[in-house]
């Protein structure tokens, strides 16, 4: 899983560190490059989850300025599809860490596939939406955002309480007998 | 054996850490799109889709993870077995409900046991239609008490990126016992024996094998017994007499402080001694002596004398669980509680550790009346072998043995019984070495 992730993060951050030195982005360059440095030892070291997690804000991040910055979309699609995936194998392989190689070959080999087609998958959907290049007024703007954090907010607070880990109950003390 | 089968099942920080996918993904979808549209920049705010899709897709397959309780039974074919001996295990795990399209089941096993064949692990579906799915291995381990506790199981939804970890108990308890080897007769001579026969000579004529003396005839003696052809030389009737063989009460004291012993490489020095313990006391409750067993060192950990098989699973049991301690109150030997050994009865000492002390107190058992037999664990040839060979290391070589001979043969000044016993060769060759010596030594 680490292997798939090193590649991953490669991948995507080497080709916008590519695509970046080619528009003469030198920025956006030298920070993606540092950015596959830092993670990839983070990754060889099985540095701890929250460490992969500032490597994902930050590839995020990134991809968002390139956006910005016009640098190809289709590059920047497969940099935050590329980073999401690794993230979550690094995450993932450090859950299953403890059980032997040989007996968990299948089921992370079962895993990177579905990763991989989950976030190809979203990568294309990703992408048709910037194939249908509309523009958007101020007001329609602010109503979606509006729309768009109470949605999240609304469903994040059902997915998070269906989610998180139920508290154990406690259990009753018997009445003491009577002195 | 077999366990009691059970379905109660815990969820695992695996949920948690599911819950902080979905929360950091969903996160960066919202940043990105309240981002984007904040710019009024479609392309940024189309790329929150990307995250969104994944948290999504986390969180339906989440959804779609199910939920029936997992049976699992575990059966093994031996609750106690020596070291290096296998203990068969089969796991069978079955769902009552539903079924599961994918899990991983991992039998944890606790640390100083370890598969020896087979697989402690499952992939496969688990469902009502098909039989129980079932982990078959054999297990080896070190000596020790094991409870063998939760049965893990990683849950696959159909489809997507969920996946939770139960816990299925199915509680079952081993004991590794010490290592034993089987042993001839041990040249023990106790001042006091039992009156029912043994292999233990008890210095008193009468019925036996070995010659004890001679005596005039008295009437009621057995004529059978009369020694003829000392009556041809003297024409006086003489009784040839035998020695006595009977039984005796033997106490084992397992020297278990912790500065009696070390660690040499992989070797630990107080398995030697559990080990050696272990075989003393089947030899002599074979032989039928009244064998106790106290191991010193820790709290006062004492087996009650006794006889017969399952005396020697009673000490094997002890010694199964016997640990090495390090307290003030049994720093030295001279607090061996002697009130717990019947008096004149027979002593055998079991440890590596030898000093002044040490010699004092069992000279002073001696002097009480006690026999006392000492197995000294000779660990120079494990230490020796640890160190890189130069004229300095044979030199301490031959300093330790020197002054371990010394020790040794100091105890036997005292009439102290020593089996020099070097852990690389079987106790066995030691004990008949101790034998010819003795027998050579007799007078």
């Amino acid at each position: 899983m680490r292997c798939v992730a090193a590649l991953l993060i490669v991948v995507g951050l080497g080709t916008l560190t590519l695509e970046a030195a080619r528009q003469h982005d030198i920025g956006i360059a030298v920070v993606a490059a540092s950015l596959v440095v830092a993670w990839l030892a983070a990754v060889a070291w099985r540095a701890p989850r929250v460490l992969h997690t500032v490597a994902l804000t930050l590839a995020t991040s990134l991809c968002a300025v390139s956006a910005t910055m016009h640098v190809s979309v289709a590059v920047v699609i497969l940099c935050l599809s590329a980073s999401l995936s690794a993230w979550d194998l690094c995450l993932m392989e450090r859950s299953t860490s403890p059980h032997p190689h040989h007996a968990t070959y299948r089921l992370h080999r079962r895993y990177i596939l579905r990763n991989l087609a989950v976030l190809a998958l979203a990568g294309v959907v990703t992408a048709a939406v910037f194939g249908l290049r509309f523009s958007i007024p101020f007001w329609g703007a602010f109503g979606l955002l509006c729309l768009c954090s109470f949605l999240f907010v609304f469903v994040f607070r059902r997915a998070w309480l269906l989610m998180r880990p139920q508290p154990e109950p406690k259990e009753e003390r018997a009445a003491e007998p009577p002195a | 054996m077999t366990a009691t089968p059970s379905s109660s099942e815990e969820r695992k920080p695996i949920d948690m850490l599911t819950a902080v996918r979905f929360t950091v993904s969903f996160g960066l979808a919202l940043v990105l799109a309240v981002f984007g549209l904040a710019l009024r920049n479609l392309a940024v705010a189309a790329l929150s889709l990307c995250p969104l899709f994944y948290s999504m897709t986390l969180l339906l397959s989440y959804l779609a993870l199910p939920h029936h309780e997992i049976e699992a039974r575990r059966g093994v074919d031996r609750s106690r077995a020596a070291e290096g001996e296998p203990i068969g295990v089969q796991v069978s795990l079955a769902t009552q409900k539903g079924s599961y399209p994918m899990v991983f089941v991992h039998d944890e096993l606790p640390d100083g046991l370890s598969c020896a064949s087979g697989d402690v692990h499952y992939q496969g579906p688990l469902s009502l239609s098909q039989p129980r799915a079932t982990l078959q291995y054999t297990l080896e381990g070190r000596r020790g008490l094991y409870d063998l506790g939760g049965i893990h199981a990683l849950v696959w939804s159909r489809f997507g990126l969920a996946l939770t970890e139960l816990t299925v108990q199915s509680p079952v308890t081993l004991r590794v016992l010490p290592a034993s080897e089987q042993l001839g007769v041990i040249p023990i001579r106790p001042r006091r024996t039992r009156a029912f026969a043994g292999p233990i000579r008890s210095n008193l004529p009468g019925v036996g094998i070995d010659f004890y003396g001679c005596r005039a005839f008295a009437p009621g003696d057995d004529i059978r017994r009369i020694d003829w052809r000392a009556y041809a030389r003297t024409e006086e009737l003489v009784i040839c007499e035998y020695e006595q063989e009977r039984i005796t009460d033997v106490s084992l004291i397992l020297d278990a402080r912790s500065r009696a012993h070390a660690a040499i490489g992989s070797h630990r020095t107080f398995e030697f001694a559990a080990q050696a313990t272990a075989s003393l006391a089947s030899s002599f409750c074979r032989q039928g002596n009244n064998v106790g067993l106290l191991i010193y060192g820790d709290v006062l950990n004492w087996v009650f004398p006794g006889v017969g098989r399952s005396q020697i699973d009673r000490i094997h049991d002890a010694l199964s669980t016997a640990r090495l301690a390090n307290k003030l109150a049994f720093e030295d030997l001279r607090h061996i509680p002697t009130r717990l050994f019947l008096p004149h009865s027979q002593l055998v000492l079991v440890s590596c550790h030898l000093d002044e002390a040490d010699i004092e107190t069992l000279a002073l058992l001696r002097m009480k009346g006690y026999s006392i037999l000492f197995v000294s664990i000779d660990t120079i040839p494990l230490e020796s072998d640890q160190l890189p060979p130069s004229g300095d290391t044979a030199l301490a070589v031959r300093i330790a043995r020197l002054r371990r001979s010394l020790y040794l043969q100091s105890l036997e000044r005292y009439g102290v019984q020593v089996i020099d016993w070097n852990p690389t060769v079987p106790l066995a060759q030691a004990i008949e070495r101790a034998r010819r010596m003795h027998r050579r030594m007799r007078p």
